[in-house]
């Protein structure tokens, strides 16, 4: 159980990335949904101690990971949102290392590992491939390869389907949900469908702080019969936004088609739709702007 | 680049494989290695944030310790090994069928690993802490040959004010990094046949200019140590505030960071300090302060 508390944290250059996020987050998978610039990549930094963060506390079990960060290392896995690597270094040369350096120092069981993982996020066949010449699905796998070596209970990982096609997303997202039942992984992310797939909890950051925090299901529920579709011309899109609360307008085959929330039936040709995590999401992070 | 009173070839009756023809050939060398320490230094230190590979390895287990050591001595090693190439070419060069045979002394391997390993490895200790920590604390490449040019700089004055007087000379002796003036010192007066078959002693001059070269060099990595941190800060409340929570003889306080970007520092000190003093003239109120 990964508890945070009042964290706030200031870049040097007087940016507030995060003000005041307070969470519990169980095991299992927990997603973190936020718009670039909330603070979601901050906030994992500090988890995975990169960062220590200007107040505020973080426990993990009963490890103080301000006071003490190497406990709390020695039970994480950690997948960047970007990260680099050693030029003419093999796939498998780095992974052996990384698990060394994860005090995997039992060379038999070493190679069990590495072998397994590398078969387990089929890389197998590249192993022997310099790391700086993979693509970003393969990279990304390969980040995911490191961060579950030596059986970690907390895994972090941001931002990891950003840029990959569909099939690796699919093959990234098969891989998560098979991690284990007593192991906490933070899924960090701005792609909705990522939470709604994977995640039985979530939480919404903008701003540097939580703003909702709950099941998708009970949040979702709470939108039910409040939200409304209808499909308009672009010109009468200004017309709409000034009368209702404006969720999301998006484009389907030339038309445009907006998502109003409203307690009653506006009438005018909405039909009612199921709200999904998509219109919780947009109604999170712009609060209702309507000009009166 | 000669100081006064050492030239790289020796005298007129020496044999130009005799100690003391190696042992300058070798110091001198040593001068020059100085920018290849800079790269091997720097880059240790410099490649895991350059590569983007440091959020990968820093949430292993390795400690800062194990880190900054090994790393250290990795450099030092392959420095060592690199200058190898000097004795090296230095015996291979006295087996030419082109020289006279009348100008060489017998061989004798302990004559040039004698100087090698006391009088050269030291000097490549120190460089390697000195562009080590340099890296460290800049952060960049930069910032290591900068230091380098620093370091020849004070080292070119040294040498030139040596020349000046018997006192300057006794200073150069024991200052120098490099070990010549020392040398230089004790063999100034040897004649042909000392030289043919005496090595620098290493007593005296010598051995306070080495053990004073170590002595910086550990000095160097220990502060190496202190400096790194895998861990980023965000912003710190200014200098003096934090100077003054630390002398602050006030039961213990909490020094909490404001939305405006202030700093606070608890009631009963508020007054006294800067940060005090801005609140006051911004009209916030006392309570607001923490105490714990």
């Amino acid at each position: 159980m990964l508890h945070l508390k009042d964290l706030v944290h200031v870049y040097s250059n007087g940016v507030r990335a995060l003000d005041g996020v307070t969470l519990q987050i169980p095991t299992g998978m927990f997603g973190l949904l936020g718009p670039n610039g909330a603070g979601k990549s901050s906030l994992m930094r500090c988890i995975a101690t990169l960062q220590t963060p200007t107040e505020g506390s973080i426990g993990f079990g009963d490890i103080d990971c301000l006071s003490t960060p190497h406990k709390l290392r020695e039970k994480l896995g950690y997948l960047p949102q970007d990260f680099g690597v050693y030029p003419r270094i093999s796939a498998y040369a780095m992974l052996d290392h990384l698990a060394i350096l994860k005090g995997i120092s039992e060379r038999g069981q070493r190679k069990e590992m590495v072998d397994g993982l590398l078969e387990q996020v089929n890389l197998w066949s590249v192993r022997t491939k310099a790391l700086a010449g993979f693509s970003g699905g393969m990279r990304q796998r390969f980040g995911i390869a490191q961060a579950l070596l030596g059986n970690p209970k907390l895994i972090i990982v941001d931002e990891p389907t950003a840029g990959l096609d569909p099939e690796e997303r699919n093959r990234f997202l098969n891989l998560l949900a098979g991690i284990g039942e007593d192991v906490v992984v933070i899924l960090s992310t701005h792609i909705v469908e990522d939470v709604t797939d994977l995640c039985p909890k979530m939480a919404i950051l903008a701003g540097g702080q939580i703003r909702q925090e709950g099941s998708p299901q009970e949040l979702i529920s709470a939108l039910r019969g409040r939200i409304w579709k209808k499909t308009i011309e672009r010109a009468h899109l200004d017309a709409y936004k000034t009368r209702y609360r404006l969720i999301s307008q998006r484009l389907f085959a030339g038309k445009t088609i907006i998502h109003i929330a409203s307690d009653k039936d506006p009438g005018e040709g909405f039909e009612s739709v199921a709200g999904g995590l998509e219109d919780l999401y947009f109604m999170t992070i712009h609060p209702d702007e309507r000009v009166a | 680049m000669a100081a006064p009173q050492v030239t790289l070839v020796a005298g007129a009756n020496v044999h130009k494989n005799a100690p003391m023809a190696i042992a300058p050939v070798l110091m001198t060398l040593t001068t020059f290695f100085m920018f290849v320490t800079t790269a091997f230094g720097a880059n240790v230190f410099i490649r895991d944030q350059e590569t983007g590979f440091g959020p990968l390895l820093y949430t292993t287990h390795i400690h800062r310790s194990d880190y900054v050591l090994g790393r250290t001595l990795g450099a030092f090693l392959v420095c060592a090994l690199c200058l190898l190439s000097v004795p090296f070419g230095l015996i291979l060069g006295s087996f030419m069928p082109w020289l006279d045979k009348e100008t060489l002394g017998p061989f004798r391997l302990f004559d040039y690993l004698y100087p090698y390993l006391f009088l050269a490895l030291p000097s490549v200790l120190f460089m390697v802490a000195i562009f080590s920590t340099a890296a460290t604390l800049t952060r960049s490449m930069m910032g290591s040959y900068l230091t380098a040019l620093a370091l020849l700089v004070v080292y070119f004055t040294l040498s030139a004010l040596s020349g000046k007087s018997d006192v300057f000379r006794e200073i150069y002796a024991w200052l120098d990094p490099f070990g010549i003036g020392a040398i230089a010192k004790v063999t100034r007066y040897w004649t042909a046949e000392e030289s043919n078959n005496l090595m620098p002693p290493l007593a005296g001059v010598i051995l306070g200019n080495r053990l004073l070269v170590m002595g910086l060099a550990i000095g160097l990595i220990a502060t190496n140590l202190g400096l790194l941190r895998f861990e980023a800060t965000g912003q710190l409340p200014k200098t003096r505030t934090r100077l003054w929570a630390c002398v602050s003889r006030h039961r213990p306080f909490q020094i909490v960071s404001h939305p405006d970007g202030q700093f606070q520092v608890s009631a009963r000190t508020w007054q006294f300090s800067y940060v005090g003093r801005v609140l006051k003239r911004h009209r916030f109120l006392p309570g607001q302060s923490i105490l714990s």
